[in-house]
């Protein structure tokens, strides 16, 4: 007989689905998050912090090739945030038509025309979908303070806090209906003990601190300058910090304005690619910006460095042994089948429907959707970059010997990921032998 | 730095609709419920008894969930027979309970809020102002009820009632005549010392929570006893959307409280709202605030909190965010004529 669920919205077998999924039979909660082959079921909680590390680690390997690509900062941040604010400059613009279905789905009063609140109850959604958690410490029509406690993306540094504001916080000012100045005067990423948010209305407080005397930002003046006490002095809070927003235990998160998303809605948003925006907007420049040299730059650099960040992943033996553990990986399984499973849980985490092609000891095959995967399909770019990932992963999480290749099967919209084994280097010719072709000698 | 307490522009808009009159842009949403079942479906959804309702009538009601909780108020009008309005700002909540409640009813319901606008003017001599511009004098209208009128050649209707805690009148208009009756209205204000009120915190924050007024976000997720909005409920209505859990909870014993508190300093950051600042008293944690604001008019900041039951009693000292409250009667202003 089919186990009954109620208050089930959607339920998919090995996903996240709402918190408050309860069997109808028993009552128990149902945390069905994401599974391996060996039957390690991880929970809600689990899946969504795994998925937003991923995001977060993926964010430090775009960020870090982009510091060897474009040295320059200022450069490098000013494309950053110029690329970012533009979109969100005309997404949020009355020509794109967006803001009616935000003030639908806010529950925007229509007596609230103009003002921060607009825009606050929209980042605090954003924040929160983010597992990014904070305190509120004040709020009216014209000013917003927020610390942040808690954000997955501190370890990509003050490029990706820098962006975040040069270019995210573009959303607000399109929201607000005003003229508004953006701050983040204390940020994790630039090494402070919080983040601290502002918002306020140019028409209560004047010009932004950080522009000239035209209340313009420009080459000297930057959106993005931090300033605020030093990264080295510590302010004490009298209230202890949140490790995750409070979705987690209640099971949906209430904007302000009393608009409300149930936590399976938050996570569906996470997954649907907000979480690693940084990336798009390196790939954007990539696309667009970058010089021929840059392009040659960026990709000779990106296997590279994707694929160190992978190794380094898990090349401790403790956190190899507790990766293995987690998943419940038998201790006779020494092969690509771990790295499949690995692989399977970056799909699940991310609301990818994927399955296993093969599972066998000499390979392993995963297929997702390629849809799902690259952003909707607006960054095939982050397959390979992906896979660079996988490459490094596979080597300390399995062994040296072990290689993840790529399939894009655009046709039928699906992507594979190959584990196996595959000579590289050197081994791949060896002239003394008189091997000019390895592929022949293989047969 | 600048906060509410010492924003001026707030406090002299504040203080007009206290002393004189203001007059601001305050449309919310509307939803019109329309057949000959209209009411038996908004009898279905909401706690107050809509079939008492006669024409031109209004209420302010409330809507539970399953769980009896409370998940939106609003004030119905009934317009004419079979015709009626829920004045609201929670529409997607609405819609989806009155489809879920409406099957094999002759009832249709559709968001009407573009086609509508709304303006308030409110203070002592708010009626005055109104009554001196509409062709029907509009003073013996009960409060929410809502008659045809003119202003000008402008066609209106205009209901009596408000959410400042003072008297006056809420007048509804095309939104392609707003305009026009906006000229009305300054040109009128003048004679009545009335300003025109374009801060949103004073609209919907200072005014109305000095006059211990809120909203259905304000409470939390507390009962309708806990809120103090169980007068809204008739009970001889055979049924209603969460009539069994709020029946339930009538005899339970009250777990949780609504206050208001006060601080007395002159800088203070703090939050109101679902996630809103800690309550805390001899180093326990009560609750948290709901609500969080500045009245202009007794000075001081003013809010409202969730905490346990029967842990402060008025005069109590508690910690807001380890600022220092007093636990103090709501409202926190009355009219004193």
């Amino acid at each position: 007989m089919a186990r009954k669920v109620k208050e089930a919205t959607k339920c998919y077998p090995y996903n996240v689905s709402d918190v408050n999924l309860r069997d109808a039979d028993s009552n128990m909660r149902l945390y069905r998050g994401m599974g391996t082959p060996w039957g390690a079921i991880k929970g809600f909680q689990e899946t969504y912090d795994f998925t937003s590390r991923l995001g977060a680690a993926f964010c430090v390997a775009t960020m870090h090739t982009m510091r060897i690509v474009i040295p320059d900062y200022d450069r490098l941040q000013t494309l950053l945030s110029d690329n970012w604010g533009r979109t969100m400059d005309y997404i949020w613009s009355p020509a794109a038509g967006q803001i009616e279905p935000f003030e639908d789905r806010f529950d925007i009063p229509p007596f609230l025309k103009n003002g921060q609140i607009r825009a606050a109850v929209y980042a605090d959604k954003g924040d929160t979908m983010n597992m990014i958690s904070g305190k509120i410490w004040y709020t009216t029509n014209d000013r917003f303070e927020k610390e942040i406690h808690r954000c997955d993306y501190d370890i990509a540094g003050p490029e990706a806090c820098d962006l975040s504001l040069g270019g995210g916080c573009h959303f607000c000012y399109g929201l607000a209906g005003c003229p508004l100045n953006a701050m983040d005067p204390e940020r994790i990423g630039n090494g402070d003990d919080y983040c601290v948010a502002i918002q306020e209305t140019k028409r209560k407080y004047g010009k932004h601190p950080n522009t000239n005397e035209n209340d313009e930002f420009d080459e000297t003046h930057r959106e993005w300058a931090v300033y605020g006490p030093a990264a080295a002095e510590t302010r004490k809070k009298p209230w202890p910090k949140k490790p995750y927003p409070e979705f987690i235990d209640t099971g949906y998160f209430e904007s302000p304005t009393g608009a409300r998303w149930t936590a399976g809605e938050l996570y569906q948003d996470n997954v649907n690619g907000f979480a690693i925006a940084y990336a798009y907007n390196a790939i954007d420049l990539y696309r667009s910006v970058f010089s021929a040299e840059e392009k040659k730059l960026w990709d000779l650099v990106t296997p590279s460095l994707f694929e160190a960040c992978g190794k380094f992943e898990f090349v401790d033996f403790n956190t190899r042994k507790a990766t293995r553990d987690w998943m419940n990986v038998p201790g006779d399984v020494e092969d690509g089948r771990v790295m499949g499973a690995w692989i399977s849980l970056c799909f699940q985490s991310r609301n990818v429907d994927c399955t296993f092609k093969k599972f066998e000891e000499d390979e392993t095959i995963i297929e997702g959707d390629l849809i799902q995967w690259d952003m909707l399909g607006m960054y095939p770019e982050l397959n390979g970059l992906y896979k660079h990932i996988f490459n490094g992963n596979v080597k300390t999480l399995v062994g040296a010997q072990w290689t993840v290749d790529m399939e894009e099967d655009f046709e039928n919209k699906k992507i594979r990921y190959i584990i196996h084994k595959v000579p590289i280097g050197a081994r791949k010719q060896k002239p003394h032998l008189g091997i000019d072709n390895f592929e022949d000698a293989q047969n | 730095m600048l906060l509410i307490n010492t924003d001026e522009r707030c406090r002299a808009q504040h203080e007009a609709v206290r002393n004189t009159a203001g007059w601001y842009y305050f449309t919310h949403h509307l939803i019109e419920v329309t057949g000959t079942d209209a009411c038996r479906l908004l009898d279905r959804v909401y706690v107050s008894n809509i079939a008492k309702l006669a024409p031109t009538r209004g209420r302010y009601t409330m809507m539970l969930t399953e769980d009896g909780i409370p998940q939106d108020d609003c004030v119905i009008f009934c317009l004419e027979e079979n015709r009626y309005w829920i004045s609201n700002l929670h529409p997607p909540r609405t819609l989806r309970e009155l489809e879920e409640h409406s099957e094999g009813l002759d009832v249709s319901f559709r968001k009407i809020t573009k086609e509508v606008d709304m303006y308030a003017v409110q203070g002592p001599n708010a009626c005055a102002m109104v009554e001196s511009l509409a062709d029907k004098n509009p003073s013996a209208q009960k409060r929410f009820q809502i008659v045809d009128n003119r202003i000008g050649d402008l066609e209106v209707k205009i209901a009596k009632g408000g959410y400042t805690g003072e008297a006056g009148y809420e007048i509804y208009i095309k939104p392609s005549e707003c305009e026009k009756l906006e000229t009305i209205l300054a040109e009128a204000a003048p004679k009545f010392d009335a300003v025109k009120v374009d801060e949103f915190d004073v609209m919907a924050y200072t005014l109305a929570t000095e006059a211990g007024l809120y909203l259905v976000t304000d409470i939390d997720e507390a009962d309708p006893f806990v809120s103090g909005l169980e007068w809204m409920i008739d009970w001889s209505k055979e049924d209603f959307l969460g009539k069994a859990a709020v029946s339930k909870a009538k005899e339970e014993p009250r777990t949780k409280e609504l206050i208001g508190f006060t601080i007395d300093k002159p800088f203070v950051k703090a939050h109101g709202g679902p996630y809103g600042a800690q309550i805390a008293k001899n180093g326990e944690v009560l609750g948290h605030c709901t609500k969080f604001t500045y009245g202009f008019t007794v000075g001081k900041w003013i809010g409202f909190a969730l905490v346990k039951a029967g842990k402060v009693k008025t005069g109590d000292q508690i910690l807001v965010d380890y600022e220092d409250a007093v636990v103090t009667e709501r409202p926190f202003y009355k009219k004193t004529n």
